[in-house]
């Protein structure tokens, strides 16, 4: 594995985009930061810009709004990326599938390393996702 | 190997509308326009494809943080179409889960704002303080958000009597938390220095903009539903309504702060009652829905909800109308931003305490010669950062000096 | 102010332009001629204490039902002002004038049901993205009778529960 791989496996910085989710899975990742999950141990940090993320975490279906600054997202990510798909909303739309502002699952418009299901998927959830998607560098 | 993009001036991504757009003259904010609608899933229009009790578990998924709040209006508004009560534990049991809701989002709210100070401290206490909240839902109800706990006519799980005792237990230290809590923050210099007189919002204009919850509470506007269109326990129970009189953000998060102490409070009595009615029946079967109107409101954490349902006889509604008060609330910023500098602009437009992330992202014209910039999340955290810093400083140096 | 009270003053000052329904000690339904809802809406606000709530609009076959909730809350209940623009192009007073925290309740209403309300400060669309078209009302009964607004189902063979944690799908450079 090279340095950088390396590197990245140790400490993999997480930029979250919230395509139209009704915001509980936004805060069962933010509780993976607090005290009692603690990612940071992990070296699993959230950050607030694209230009700096190893890990692309979107969560939500994605609304017709949303959807072009998606596309720009993905496309301005810098490479390697890894895509997660957080949230049954994220996976296939939950229970917003018929809605018709809703253009989604996002798998439709980028490709996606790994599925996180749940509604919202609990903190243990997520931490082991994250780790299924690290192993695979 | 890896690739470099260029990025330009302006960040690529940056271009479409933004939720909030600063009209400024230098530092001073004289202007707001505000963009929704990111988060529209069309769910009034898909509630007209679930059956009555489909729908509970389509609005819970409004709003993850009050998830609570929608299902009890909307059973609410079913019970008012079919002139149904509920039983009496099924009435308790939904004023525990709901004011349970209510803690754990105040608290959540309180962390979120600290964290936007500075105070990076007071967000990972907070949001420590709510794991318990958050397990105690998830032993009475199955999930820690998203309950599905609301059913028209009733409730659908009962609350055994062996959790009460850990309900309490919990409740007694949660008490604790918030008292020291509430005392760090209403005595931290720094913190009335950045909050007050900031974001103002006075009563009258709570009137004209219809503003609810903890903003309008704050403002001394006394609107609080589970007083003034009590549902279930709420008139069976004792509790204070909170006011504050000048309506800045201090104001609002006093406001929660001591909403959190009379929640526990109707905890209590209502895990008493329920603990003196017999178990057996919690929930009153409706079998049909006759065709007719319907009107529930109640008071959710961030103001009153309000669902009106519309039936023709059928299985499932002919129009299912919802108004979060986040609707109500957001256009309160037109004029509570008004005179603040940008620093704050991001403080004031979270403390209504809105249902979505609107701090994600601002654009900022400057009106004197018409340049355009755009904050992203992380410039606002870094600018209130800054402000906090600054006002520290000044403090510590005013000690100093003696 | 008490139910009756209110319920007799509303029929002194509009007479025959309205009717009032008691359907129970909470629910006071007004049903309100077009041109005069407005008024009896600055009525209850302004003279007679109500607290403005918000509105909702309910497609009927040859109209738009628009309804705006002022609750009494002292006493606890409600007022529902009900009125009727009839299709082709539902029109109404609006109301944002007076009281400005109905301008996007009304926004919201004109962007799904194409009712359009005369003298309103800003009357464009508030939750929809731009990319739709300009005439794409959702809520018509019109619209959804077309099946224009449930979008044909995409299943697909795999679902979520099913790829998560396998091989992914797709490549990331």
């Amino acid at each position: 594995m090279s340095l950088a791989l390396k590197a990245l496996k140790k400490s993999p910085w997480v930029f979250h985009v919230n395509t139209g989710a009704c915001n509980n899975c936004d805060i069962e990742i933010l509780d993976c930061l607090t005290p009692r999950f603690d990612v940071e141990r992990f070296g699993v940090l959230l950050v607030g810009s694209i230009r700096h993320a190893d890990v692309l975490l979107i969560s939500g279906p994605v609304t017709q709004n949303i959807l072009p600054r998606l596309k720009r997202l993905y496309e301005a990510a810098p490479r390697p990326i890894k895509v997660v798909a957080f949230g049954a909303c994220g996976c296939r739309c939950g229970i917003f599938r018929d809605g018709y502002n809703v253009v989604g699952p996002i798998d439709k418009y980028i490709p996606v390393d790994a599925y996180i299901p749940g509604c919202p998927p609990k903190p243990e959830t997520i931490i082991s996702g994250i780790v299924k998607v690290l192993n695979q560098l | 190997m890896v690739k470099k993009i260029p990025i330009g001036p302006f960040h690529p991504i940056l271009e479409e509308p933004e939720f909030f757009e600063l009209h400024v003259d230098g530092e001073r904010v004289v202007g707001i326009d505000i963009t929704i609608g990111w988060s529209h899933r069309g769910i009034e229009l898909l509630s007209e494809h679930k059956t009555w009790d489909q729908v509970p578990f389509l609005v819970e998924r409004i709003c993850g943080i009050c998830s609570c709040s929608h299902p009890y209006a909307y059973v609410k508004a079913v019970e008012d179409l079919c002139g149904v009560e509920p039983p009496l534990r099924a009435q308790f049991i939904r004023c525990i889960a709901a004011e349970l809701e209510r803690l754990h989002s105040h608290l959540l709210w309180t962390g979120l704002a600290g964290h936007f100070l500075g105070y990076n401290t007071v967000f990972m206490w907070t949001w420590r303080f709510r794991e318990p909240v958050l397990d105690v839902l998830e032993a009475v109800t199955g999930n820690r958000n998203h309950y599905a706990v609301m059913k028209p006519g009733g409730v659908r799980r009962d609350i055994p009597q062996e959790e009460i005792p850990n309900i309490l237990k919990m409740l007694e230290n949660v008490e604790k938390e918030n008292m020291m809590l509430t005392k760090a923050i209403l005595d931290d210099p720094v913190i009335h220095a950045r909050t007050k007189g900031v974001g103002v919002f006075n009563k009258d204009q709570c009137r004209l903009y219809g503003a609810l919850g903890p903003t309008a509470r704050s403002a001394g506007y006394d609107v609080d539903d589970r007083r003034d269109h009590p549902i279930d326990a709420y008139d069976k129970v004792k509790f204070d309504v909170i006011l504050c009189e000048h309506g800045d953000v201090f104001d609002k998060a006093v406001v929660r702060q001591l909403e959190n102490f009379e929640s526990i409070k109707i905890i209590r009595q209502c895990l008493k009652l329920l603990e003196d009615t017999k178990p057996g029946d919690i929930c009153a079967e409706i079998r049909e829905v006759p065709p007719g109107e319907g009107i529930g409101v109640y008071e959710a954490p961030r103001g009153e909800v309000l669902h009106y349902v519309r039936s023709n006889g059928g299985n499932m509604p002919i129009r299912h109308k919802v108004r979060a008060p986040s609707f109500n609330n957001i256009l309160t910023n037109e004029l509570s931003v008004l005179g603040n500098s940008v620093a704050d602009a991001g403080l004031i437009t979270a403390a209504v305490d809105p249902c979505y992330s609107c701090t994600e992202r601002m654009g900022v014209v400057d009106t004197r010669d018409g340049s355009r910039r755009i904050l992203t999340e992380a410039d606002l955290v870094r600018l209130s950062h800054e402000k906090t810093e600054e006002i520290r400083k000044r403090f510590a140096g005013g000690r100093a000096n003696g | 102010m008490e139910r009756e009270e209110v319920k007799k003053r509303i029929a002194e000052k509009f007479g025959a332009k309205v009717r009032i329904e008691e359907r129970s000690p909470k629910r006071v339904y007004v049903y309100a001629e077009n041109e005069i809802w407005t008024d009896l809406a600055r009525f209850l606000f302004n003279d007679l204490g109500a607290r403005y709530d918000t509105g909702a609009a309910v497609d009927d076959r040859d109209g738009v039902e628009v309804m705006f909730f002022f609750p009494f809350d002292k006493e606890h209940y409600f007022v529902t002002i009900k009125t009727f623009a009839a299709k082709p192009n539902p029109t109404l007073n609006s109301i944002a004038a007076y009281i400005p925290g109905a301008k996007w309740i009304e926004r919201e209403m004109f962007e799904m049901y194409e009712v359009n309300f005369r003298n309103h400060p800003d009357l464009r669309p508030v939750l929809r993205s731009d990319g739709r078209p300009a005439d794409y009302y959702p809520a018509k009964r019109e619209v959804k009778d077309s099946h224009e607004t449930v979008r044909e189902r995409d299943d697909g063979e795999t679902r979520a529960d099913e790829t998560a944690g396998r091989a992914p799908k797709g490549k990331n450079p």
